[in-house]
């Protein structure tokens, strides 16, 4: 390699220097303007808590901006962020935390479900479109196999923060919720629906691949009291709001 | 031709009234849009219709000590082909270091040994790429372990890399205030045959002493001055961008100063003319 070990220290205390804040390094640097050079470290860290705190807007409000700072900063410091892609860096920052921030979940252990919660609008955003199956939009969805939209994320938290405001879950509300987060399939916008055991478990088996209620009913119907009819108001309503798209060709 | 950075601060604005902005292209940093899909997606994909793309990416970080990745450069290049990039732009700066990207664009210490190892991952970007990579010289609030001058030390990257220059006027006007030279001559040691690509932008006074880069600000006189200039002493016609990035206004606003732009522009290809006439 043609860079020598001098040049590539400097550049290693220099982008150290940016993630961590820590003033000794700035002496073992050569050459340097110490103003410009701080100017670096407060840029940066701007960049990487703007990112944080706008991916998880609710999170910054309940834990305070001050406690997120020092999230934001221990995270910096400590994880080499790995993305290339600085609006998918917030999701390095949940995992980091999820991870490492072990007291702060105990203080908080709906925490990682509130991250999981909030970095999933923007995944859903922002993920690659999906191929379309093919699928027509007529059918007689009594007796039709339907098809999902393939644009779909299903979330499961032990504690309600899509209904409830931090500050408000208790430890009482701990228990089984699903949400599923879908991308319109026209509009592209993201909307997220609350979804009962057995929704979830129509959803996940229509992921795998298009079924009709009859064969839905067969599926569920010795495990589970719903009838018929809680099946075709599920499967029409999930129709009219297009997370199902319609029925198999 | 005049371009805008496009932006979702205003995309939805500019797609509900497309007159509200008059430009020549597009442009974007590659990063904020591969692998992506969804309603943001879907709005730039109308764009892309009516206007040439041109990109201007973060990530590369040809100036740093680690290896490139080149998985990110697979993904890029798909971009790039998929969507007909016209220019591929990136930094003479380094925003990876010891395998964590820092998401910001740092000095690259001016050396001899950084000229030989930028210049042999730019011939490696551009041999998997299949297409040149247009280099700018960034704006930096202070040099680090420099060893020869900045001017010299982008001649020799140029130079030996064949690589293309992106002359970001503002840029080289806060590198004269901040480092104490004369913008004109420095830009007149400059390759002018490898110059591709022009960027405009404002920045921010913070004292004295330090102006930084914010692209939040409108562009100043003396860097509409030494637009000019450059126009004048390039003697070509050359793709210039309006770059906003924050403290974003209304449309009308960046209009007025794309029409300046293009005023300039149009007046420095007229002289031109007249001068070969």
């Amino acid at each position: 390699m043609y860079l020598k070990e001098k040049t590539k220290r400097q550049q290693s205390l220099l982008a150290q220097f940016t993630r961590t804040g820590d003033q000794t390094i700035i002496t073992h640097l050569d050459g340097i303007k110490v103003q410009g050079i701080r100017y670096y470290r407060e840029l940066i860290f701007n960049i990487i808590y703007d990112g944080i705190s706008n991916a998880y807007p609710i999170t910054t409000n309940f834990l305070s901006e001050r406690v997120m700072m020092n999230l934001t900063h221990q995270f910096f410091s400590h994880f080499k962020c790995q993305t290339p892609q600085v609006w998918a860096m917030p999701k390095e920052f949940m995992d980091y935390i999820i991870q490492n921030q072990t007291k702060l979940c105990l203080k908080y252990p709906f925490l990682s479900d509130l991250l999981l919660f909030e970095w999933a609008e923007i995944e859903m955003f922002m993920m690659p479109d999906q191929p379309f199956p093919n699928f027509s939009e007529k059918g007689n969805i009594a007796t039709d196999k339907v098809v999902l939209n393939p644009e779909i994320q299903v979330l499961y938290f032990q504690y309600p923060v899509h209904i409830l405001h931090p500050r408000k879950i208790k430890k009482k509300h701990k228990g089984e919720y699903f949400l599923l987060a879908y991308r319109h399939p026209e509009s592209k916008q993201v909307i997220f629906t609350e979804l009962n055991r057995f929704a979830y478990l129509i959803i996940e088996a229509l992921h795998q691949r298009p079924l009709s209620i009859e064969e839905l009913l067969k599926k569920f119907f010795n495990s589970y009291s719903e009838n018929e009819e809680a099946i075709v108001h599920f499967i029409k309503q999930a129709y009219e709001n297009k997370i199902i798209l319609g029925f198999a060709k | 031709m005049i371009g805008v950075g496009y932006r979702k601060d205003f995309a939805e604005e500019w797609e509900n009234n497309p007159d509200s902005l008059s430009v020549d292209f597009i442009e974007v940093a590659p990063e904020n849009w591969m692998n992506v899909g969804g309603y943001w997606k879907k709005l730039f994909d109308k764009k892309l219709q009516d206007y040439p793309l041109f990109t201007h990416g973060l990530s590369l970080s040809i100036g740093s000590p680690d290896e490139l990745d080149f998985k990110f450069l697979k993904d890029l290049k798909t971009f790039l082909d998929s969507n007909n990039v016209v220019i591929y732009s990136e930094h003479l700066s380094f925003s990876k270091c010891d395998n964590a990207h820092l998401y910001d664009l740092l000095p690259v210490p001016f050396t001899e040994d950084a000229v030989k190892h930028v210049v042999k991952k730019v011939k490696s970007v551009q041999d998997i790429l299949e297409r040149p990579l247009v280099l700018e010289i960034v704006s930096y609030y202070s040099p680090l372990a420099a060893e020869m001058k900045e001017i010299d030390f982008v001649n020799a990257i140029v130079q030996e890399s064949d690589c293309q220059l992106l002359l970001d006027v503002n840029n080289i006007y806060v590198n004269s205030f901040n480092h104490g030279f004369n913008p004109v001559e420095f830009i007149t040691l400059l390759p002018r045959d490898k110059i591709a690509y022009i960027h405009m932008a404002g920045h921010l006074q913070v004292d004295d002493n330090l102006i930084i880069d914010t692209h939040s600000e409108p562009i100043i006189n003396p860097v509409y001055r030494l637009f000019e200039f450059s126009l004048k002493w390039l003697q070509k016609p050359i793709p210039v961008l309006l770059e906003r990035d924050f403290n974003i206004p209304d449309l009308k606003e960046i209009q007025s100063e794309i029409n300046e732009l293009k005023r300039l522009y149009n007046k420095s290809l007229q002289k031109e003319k007249e001068h070969v006439s």
